[in-house]
């Protein structure tokens, strides 16, 4: 590995980042658990990995949730080892928007998730389609079933159910995260590698 | 024969290639091959009972989807000959065809994961990440997360029962729910930030951020690759080869 590479990915886990990367590891498994538990309809599979692209930063958020897709498949979800090119996706690109800012403004955060669902539904349904078959022995494979009865090709019905479910998924991932890191203390977010990402900025003082 | 990390790795890449490059029927029988491999060879046999009840848990109510998503797609995919009819319902060869495919496929990937971790302990799992060059502080990531995998299901207990006890509507309708999810959430996320940051003190208090390097502390360690995980490589490459061949040059 480069240096500049491994002095970036040492500098985001500098101080709680190690400690706190691991959490959102296990955060991203067990908010499946909580959804589950409380019946409510969405994956929320990736809140963890989205804090972390937000307080820490790009290459930890990626480390995040290829560490996550692994313990998915430990855990009893082995298909979620052929999504982490996915994952790396959302990863970065959350940590692009967050870099300029988007997490500081409600607004802004749902239209991030908005894009971010439509990135994850365009990357995910080629390997959901072609390694699968669009059956993810999840309740969304009824929905792709229902795009292939009424005459869509493969590719097409997973593409559909990804837009579908993915855009509403990832926009509420978002506005979880921001309403969390919104009402932590600024004590405990200045801690993080990526706090100018979410703290006010400063005001400028007179030139 | 030993049969290590290394070995299992090259067995599940594998079989996860060959579930999907293989069609359902072969599939089937790798499944049979891994179920009896794993009853009659010592170092695939899960590590204790805990890890027994999982993997039969898990491959149950798998197999239970397989039979569910093959009548499914057979009854709703009309594609092929009608193969049988049932109480006038009429199930397609064609669905069942992509049921059986996509069903096994995912079957055998999850089986040989099971295998994989059932057998491997956690432990010598992250040594031998360690021993492979894998980062220092990625592997000490994974052994936190694994650390924190045992003990937030018991947290999360513990919030779920003291915010019940506080009155959130954790068994209301779906709003109330999606409201009780934040009740659970916010203690959640602020604990473990709280203890993210007293474990990162402790880490700096042993020197562990002084000059991190992300380098593996035992060096590139040994790199020889028994036969075993060689041949079970070239298998994989075999299959893959094939497989774009196919795909690439298509039959007249």
């Amino acid at each position: 590995m480069g240096t500049r590479f491994t002095q970036r990915i040492a500098d985001e886990l500098q101080g709680a980042g190690l400690p706190f990367l691991a959490f959102a590891v296990v955060l991203n498994l067990a908010l499946g658990q909580i959804t589950s538990a409380l019946k409510i309809p969405f994956y929320m599979d990736m809140v963890g990995t989205v804090l972390v692209a937000v307080l820490c930063g790009p290459w930890s958020a990626m480390i995040a949730g290829v560490l996550s897709n692994i313990l998915a498949a430990f855990v009893g979800n082995p298909t979620m080892m052929f999504f982490i090119p996915v994952v790396l996706a959302i990863a970065l690109f959350t940590a692009f928007l967050a870099r300029r800012g988007w997490f500081r403004r409600i607004s802004l955060v749902v239209v991030g998730g908005i894009l971010q669902g439509v990135v994850a539904a365009v990357l995910s349904a080629p390997i959901a389609a072609y390694l699968f078959g669009g059956v993810m022995f999840s309740g969304t494979d009824f929905l792709v079933l229902y795009f292939r009865s009424v005459g869509n090709s493969l590719l097409e019905s997973v593409f559909f159910q990804g837009l579908a479910s993915d855009p509403v998924d990832k926009t509420v991932t978002y506005v979880i995260v921001f309403l969390v890191i919104r009402s932590l203390p600024v004590r405990l977010v200045s801690r993080f590698n990526g706090a100018a990402n979410v703290l006010p900025r400063a005001p400028s003082g007179p030139s | 024969m030993t049969i290590g990390i290394p070995e299992k790795l090259a067995l599940t890449l594998f079989l996860v290639v060959a579930a999907v490059t293989l069609p359902w029927n072969i599939s089937a029988l790798l499944i049979a091959a891994l179920l009896s491999a794993r009853t009659l060879i010592p170092a695939l046999r899960p590590l204790d009972q805990t890890a027994r009840r999982r993997f039969r848990k898990i491959f149950f109510v798998l197999l239970c989807l397989v039979a569910v998503m093959t009548a499914v797609n057979s009854v709703f995919v009309r594609s092929g000959a009608v193969w049988a009819e049932i109480a006038g319902i009429r199930l397609f060869e064609g669905g069942l065809l992509f049921g059986l495919t996509t069903g096994f496929r995912l079957l055998l990937i999850a089986a040989a994961f099971l295998v994989l971790f059932g057998s491997t302990s956690i432990g010598a799992f992250a040594d031998y990440l360690n021993h492979v060059g894998i980062p220092g502080p990625i592997a000490t990531t994974a052994l936190l997360s694994l650390h924190f995998l045992d003990h937030l299901p018991e947290r999360i207990q513990q919030i779920f029962i003291a915010q019940e006890s506080r009155g959130a509507p954790l068994r209301g309708n779906l709003v109330a729910r999606i409201r009780s999810f934040f009740l659970l959430l916010s203690p959640l996320v602020l604990s473990s930030i709280v203890e993210s940051i007293e474990r990162g003190t402790a880490l700096e208090l042993r020197g562990f951020h002084l000059g991190i390097s992300l380098r593996t502390a035992s060096g590139p360690g040994n790199r020889h690759w028994s036969p075993t995980t060689v041949a079970l490589l070239a298998f994989s490459i075999i299959l893959v080869v094939y497989r774009l061949t196919l795909w690439l040059i298509p039959s007249p």
